[in-house]
């Protein structure tokens, strides 16, 4: 039943895959084995009580905190929150996770965690939910925007421990996919892998004898150290293509690329390996810049491809034997916090930061319940615009929302005053900048070119987009296409700056691409093949490569004198 | 003395009690393993691809292990042949298998490698191990043989056959075809004929395909025909191939200009041209008109050739390689052509350079072949076998630090699967790493090697042993080699040149010893220093020697021509003086020597000659026929005034140990005290115990002679 209480806060509940930010370790939701097939449901609406504790909010680092938990519960989760990411940055170097990405983290009582809503589930029953499926939810979830993540969490505060609180696997595999320059993907394979099997409250983490492959192959080494195992040479292991292409899709090829990825990195994290963990993070802050070479490799570990394979097989009996406790590492001190009561302003641009961020997840999987969400969206954010709030963070959630609701004519302006107060929201300035690219060349047919005037509304958000971060792909993607149409060559200052952003997105097909047309725009034939051809090493789909061989092969040929 | 202090006390003591009872050392035990029989060195794919066979030693048993390929699963055993005792030793000497292949995806066949005093049988059993059944064995071959020398009634005696083992017949991998094999004719006594049977491997039936007289090796063919004979007479120093044209009287004759044309003029084999210009079968295709051969005439290293004998032509087919030769100079096994076992066509040519190769035939092979190197970079990789669909390949990685892994590569999964090791117990991370090198000298010889790099080198930069191994005529060694690993371990950067004189580079580079002698090898010596010095971190002021056999000849050579190089040298088992080395033996009794009493005084009377010893008078023609001598150790030893270490592991009356005592008694009368090492027990030098100590001492000889800080190392003088 919809509650008609003071506010709606609207909880999606989801299948268990869905990406958590953080997890209790005793998790409120029966297994899906328990259970059967888990089933989406859609979002759920949550009145608020009318005598609850009143909001209050921490900053601390990156993370905001707003939370309906007593003083003490709410302390002692921040504190806790504090210390798992810290203890997570003594697993992985804080370098190699993604920085500067705001997080907004929710708390509330468990107490005030309703049911699922009956229309909705009556609803659901008519169309795709059987009516004799059980009916569970997981109320904690993580929703990502481009350069933010929010968190929503329920707690039992009467049965809190801080000790059953974990990093989410989906969360610091979302924090090493963001890292910029971005990482290889065996490396964060190896590092997910790793992490989803270890022990995390053990400080330093201890990670349990490893499953290779499955659980016979791990009992057949184990019986038999001397048995069968399947191992990917080095340069396979750490190719781009390793599990891509025709010939590199097979089941047990990407079973068995994963599977050596996670001893890769077990071994060279094994304390018992002197010199490995050294060399694992001097090799992934190069190949996360370079491409993977046996030159590199050899270069941090001091042996080549052979001798890797070979160790791996070694070692392997060894994993799937023995736990490993992790060497400690040297951790910063905790972040100093104090806990405040919030602000009117800060409980809706928080909220509403959530409420905004389900627009799209409800879009793709409920979007019959969509204007439900819309409206609750906005109605929460004008519970502080309408008291004439204009704190630019307020303003910058604003218009998103209106962008993420589908009314880009509403959300211009107000992305324009966002912008005008200097937010610190990268994502404001792109889509200030592609509302406006889209209505330059609305009407315009594909050949046609601007002059750099006509460009400068566009251009000149993403310059400040440039500055901020985290960075973003889309932003520097913009700039290229806005200069590849502009009938001026891009300034030589400018495009060097392009030419620096490179190495953070090297994975990106496009990227490359874009920058060496500009290049071959600006007369400079080499640098633009120097560009492809390192970019080249990168790329992982087979036709992308070869046509980036061909155009390799072009540049190499004498231009056509006319 | 309180409690405590007598707690602590009887604990250290118990913790060194192992210690002094003599337990093995790191070191010791580092060699041992090293030494240790290997495993998989025998090893079958079978034909579906689902199971491998291999061998393995186990509580003083040689095991035949079959395991699945393409999930774990339990390994069943078999007990092939058990290790035999060794005189005097607490060690056991492994048994082998000379024959491991698969009849069917379930049936197996295999043979032992036979033993000094006895033949051994065929065996083929299923892979659970159900109806075991001896093929052949040695009595099923036994024929009786009449001697009646002149003036004495006839005595008729039953001779057991020596069993080769062909291979399966062609298409029909259900039949084993082998050979009895016949004895040198002895005069007196009726012939004992090489007889080919062909077995059925599941009901154990035997036909006799063909029987013949004639004397010598003959040369598989897929058909399993006896069509190709080398012959070697008992008193004669000229071998010849002879082949047996069927519908002409069905008769054996030389394989000469006549029936051959014209390229097998050099196909006759003398001790002179052995090591020279010639030619030589090595065994014919599917197509019975097509025979394979060798031959180096007219180039430097042998290439692989194949000669139409109804046209008496060569045909357009031809494998060279420019700096190694395709084909030992004996033919037979190991045979250098591979063919599909399924279609019985030539597929490849291995080669045996600075690593083995294959030259691949097959377009598949040879774009496999590229394929699997780019996976194993810095290994060798030998594509062994496969399966009937070739879905399934059994590859052998080796080189650098790895003694050998053995993978199969699972084509339609892109997946390789390591299945087995040569030696697990030894650790990558344990082993010293290993490279090749290749260089042309300033006087223009092409030379190639090995280096093996020490892991935690005592001083830095660290010595360079340069081991001349066995010296000349050897031929070229395997990347991972036991003994540079455990030289490695001592400290050394361990270089092995194959040297000017080795046998599988070429005409001129194994003539060049002939003709100029000893200086050769130890130039090139020098020139591999000079070499290494220019790539790698080397303390030129302790450089050492070491060698077998007649590498430990050269060893010492070495530290006489150049006393200012090397600082000291070890030399094993070395003949000290070539010259007397290869002289013939004073006394031969011949075959008769094992006849019974009563056969005894016939012998008296009318004993034979002793046969012909063809490998000693290739060896004689070879190293005293060139223009250059070889010079005697003991002619010079007034020029050997650094320390040297003389390893002996034979008996004290050998002649090979007398030149040694010989030598030190020289020594010692010049004041310099040599250290020989007369192994206590000749029959187990080469076990591993026994290894592990004389290392021990070559370790102390070294600790004293080369590592002493306190001795004052001479100027360094530069090599040109």
């Amino acid at each position: 039943m919809i509650s008609t209480a003071q506010f709606l806060l609207l909880c999606i509940t989801t299948a268990l895959a869905l990406p958590l930010g953080l997890r209790a370790a005793t998790p409120t939701t029966p297994s899906p084995a328990a259970s059967g097939p888990v089933v989406a449901l859609p979002p759920m609406i949550v009145a608020e009580p009318f005598k609850a504790q009143p909001w209050l909010y921490v900053a601390a680092g990156d993370t905001e905190f707003l939370s309906r938990c007593s003083k003490s519960i709410t302390r002692d989760f921040v504190t806790t929150q504090l210390e798992i990411h810290r203890a997570l940055r003594g697993f992985v170097p804080p370098e190699f996770l993604a920085t500067s990405v705001p997080l907004i983290v929710l708390v509330l009582p468990m107490s005030s965690m309703p049911g699922p809503d009956d229309a909705v589930l009556r609803n659901l029953r008519q169309g795709r939910l059987a009516e004799s499926a059980n009916v569970h939810f997981l109320p904690n979830q993580r929703l990502e925007d481009h350069d933010m993540t929010a968190v929503f969490n329920f707690l039992d505060e009467s049965n809190f421990s801080g000790e059953r609180l974990i990093v989410a696997e989906d969360f610091f595999e979302a924090l090493l996919l963001r890292r910029t320059p971005m990482l290889p993907a065996w490396l964060i394979e190896g590092l997910v892998r790793i992490y989803d099997h270890a022990y995390k409250h053990a400080v330093p983490m201890v990670l349990p004898p490893l499953i290779w492959l499955s659980f016979d192959e791990s009992m057949g080494l184990q019986r038999d150290p001397e048995g069968r195992r399947p191992l990917l040479p080095g340069n396979e292991l750490f190719a781009p293509d390793a599990v891509i292409g025709p010939d590199h899709t097979h089941a047990v090829r990407r079973q068995v690329w994963s599977a050596q990825c996670a001893l890769f990195v077990r071994w060279a994290l094994d304390p018992a390996q002197p010199g490995a963990r050294t060399a694992l993070w001097r090799l992934a802050e190069r190949v996360s810049r370079e491409p993977m070479t046996e030159t590199i490799f050899a270069e941090s570990f001091g042996f080549g491809y052979s001798d890797l394979r070979d160790r791996l097989s070694d070692y392997l009996p060894t994993a799937v034997k023995a736990s490993v406790k992790l060497a400690p590492a040297e951790l910063p001190p905790l972040p100093r916090f104090e806990i405040k009561t919030a602000t009117v302003a800060q409980v809706a641009r928080l909220r509403g930061e959530w409420e905004r961020l389900e627009i799209p997840f409800v879009r793709q999987h409920h979007p019959e319940f969509l204007p439900r969400y819309i409206a609750q969206a906005r109605l929460t954010l004008r519970r502080a615009t309408s008291r004439g709030e204009r704190d630019p963070q307020l303003l910058a959630t604003v218009a998103l929302c209106e962008l993420d609701a589908g009314d880009p004519a509403a959300a211009l302006p107000l992305l324009e005053a966002a912008g005008a107060a200097n937010v610190v929201r990268p994502r404001v300035y792109f889509e200030t900048a592609r509302l406006r690219w889209e209505a330059l060349t609305r009407n315009a047919p594909p050949e046609k070119i601007f002059t750099v005037a006509e460009l400068q509304p566009v251009l000149a958000p993403l310059q400040t987009a440039r500055t901020q971060f985290p960075p973003l792909p889309e932003v520097f993607l913009l700039t290229f296409d806005a200069w590849l149409r502009c009938e001026q060559r891009i300034p030589a200052a400018e495009l060097e700056k392009l030419v620096a952003a490179v190495p953070l997105f090297r994975r990106y097909a496009g990227f490359g691409l874009r920058v060496a047309l500009l290049q071959l725009k600006n007369g400079r034939r080499a640098e633009a093949a120097a560009v492809l051809s390192s970019g080249l090493e990168f790329l992982a789909d087979p036709t992308t490569r070869a046509r980036r061989r061909k155009l390799l092969a072009a540049l190499a040929a004498p231009p056509l004198v006319p | 003395m309180s409690r405590r202090h007598l707690i602590f006390l009887l604990l250290l003591a118990g913790a060194c009690l192992p210690f002094a009872r003599g337990a093995p050392t790191p070191f010791e035990k580092f060699v041992t393993n090293l030494y240790r029989p290997w495993q998989a060195e025998q090893v079958a794919l079978s034909p579906d691809g689902e199971h491998l066979a291999y061998t393995r030693h186990e509580a003083g048993n040689l095991v035949i292990e079959i395991m699945t390929v393409s999930r774990p699963a339990p390994k069943f055993k078999i007990i092939a042949d058990d290790d035999q005792p060794v005189l005097f030793a607490k060690e056991l000497r492994p048994a082998y298998l000379r024959f491991l292949a698969w009849a069917s995806p379930t049936r197996l066949v295999f043979a032992p490698v036979p033993k000094a005093d006895a033949l051994t049988s065929i065996t083929a059993v299923n892979r659970d191990g159900t109806a075991p059944m001896t093929l052949a064995a040695p009595d099923d071959f036994a024929v009786t043989v009449t001697f009646a020398p002149p003036g004495v009634g006839g005595r008729e005696r039953l001779t057991q056959r020596s069993i080769h083992i062909v291979g399966f017949a062609p298409g029909h991998r259900e039949t084993l075809l082998i050979h009895a094999l016949g004895t040198a004719p002895m005069p007196y006594a009726t012939d004992v004929p090489t007889t080919l049977v062909a077995i059925d491997v599941t009901t154990g039936k035997k036909t006799e395909l063909a029987e013949e007289t004639n004397y010598g090796r003959y040369l598989p063919h897929p058909g399993g025909n006896l069509h190709l004979l080398y012959s070697q007479p008992r008193y004669a120093t000229t071998r010849i191939f002879e082949l047996k044209k069927p519908g002409f009287w069905d008769r054996w004759i030389t394989l000469d200009e006549a029936w051959g044309g014209p390229l097998t003029k050099a196909f006759k084999v003398t001790p002179e041209n052995y090591h020279g210009e010639r030619a030589f079968p090595l065994g014919f295709d599917v197509d019975p008109d097509l025979l394979y051969y060798a031959s180096n005439v007219g180039r430097d290293t042998y290439g692989i050739y194949a000669l139409d004998v109804r046209k008496k032509q060569r045909t357009p087919f031809a494998v060279e390689e420019p700096h190694v030769d395709l084909a030992l100079p004996e033919p037979g096994d190991p045979s250098p052509l591979v063919f599909d076992p399924i279609t019985s066509q030539l597929v490849g040519v291995r080669g045996v350079g600075v690593a083995p190769f294959t030259r691949w035939i097959d377009p598949e092979f040879a774009t496999l072949q590229q394929d699997l190197e780019k996976k194993f970079p810095q290994r060798t990789v030998e594509l062994l076998q496969w399966d009937d669909a070739r879905r399934r390949l059994l590859l052998r990685v080796t080189g650098g630090i790895e003694p050998g892994r053995y993978h199969v590569f699972q084509r339609p999964e892109n997946v390789m699967v390591e299945v087995l090791r040569s030696a697990p117990w030894l650790r990558n991370a344990d082993l010293h790493r290993g490279t090749t090198f290749a260089f042309d000298t300033p006087g223009g010889a092409h030379l190639t090697g090995y280096l093996t790099f020490p892991s935690k080198p005592r001083i830095n930069p660290p010595p360079l042993l340069i081991d001349f191994s066995d010296g000349v005529m050897g031929s070229a060694q395997p990347g991972f080699h036991r003994q540079a690993q455990v030289l490695a371990e001592l400290g050394f950067i361990v270089a092995r040149v194959n040297h000017r004189g080795m046998s599988g580079f070429g005409l001129a580079h194994r003539n060049a010893f002939r003709d100029g002698g000893d200086r050769v090898p130890v130039d090139d010596a020098l020139a591999a220093i000079n070499w290494i010095a220019g790539h790698h971190a080397i303390d030129r002021k302790r450089m050492a020697t070491f060698g077998r056999g007649l590498g430990g000849y050269l060893a010492l050579r070495a530290l006489q021509l150049e006393p200012d190089v090397f600082r000291c040298a070890v030399a094993i088992d070395a003949p000290l003086a070539p010259a007397l080395w290869l002289m013939p033996p004073l006394e031969d009794l011949g075959p008769g020597s094992q006849a019974d009493a009563a056969d005894y005084k016939i012998l008296l009377s009318s004993r034979p000659p002793p046969p012909i010893d063809f490998a000693q008078e290739v060896r004689r023609a070879f190293l005293l026929g060139g223009s250059a001598k070889l010079t005697s150790v003991l002619s010079h030893v007034e020029t050997l005034t650094k320390p040297v270490m003389l390893i002996v592991n034979r008996p004290e009356d050998d002649p090979i140990a007398l030149q040694n005592a010989f030598l030190r008694a020289k020594l010692s009368r010049q004041g310099l005290d040599p250290e020989l090492l007369q192994t206590a027990n000749p029959f187990a030098a080469d076990l591993p115990l026994e290894r592990a100590k004389t290392f021990r001492r070559i370790g102390e000889f070294f600790n004293l002679n080369l590592y002493d800080y306190g001795v004052k190392v001479g100027p360094t003088k530069e090599i040109k």
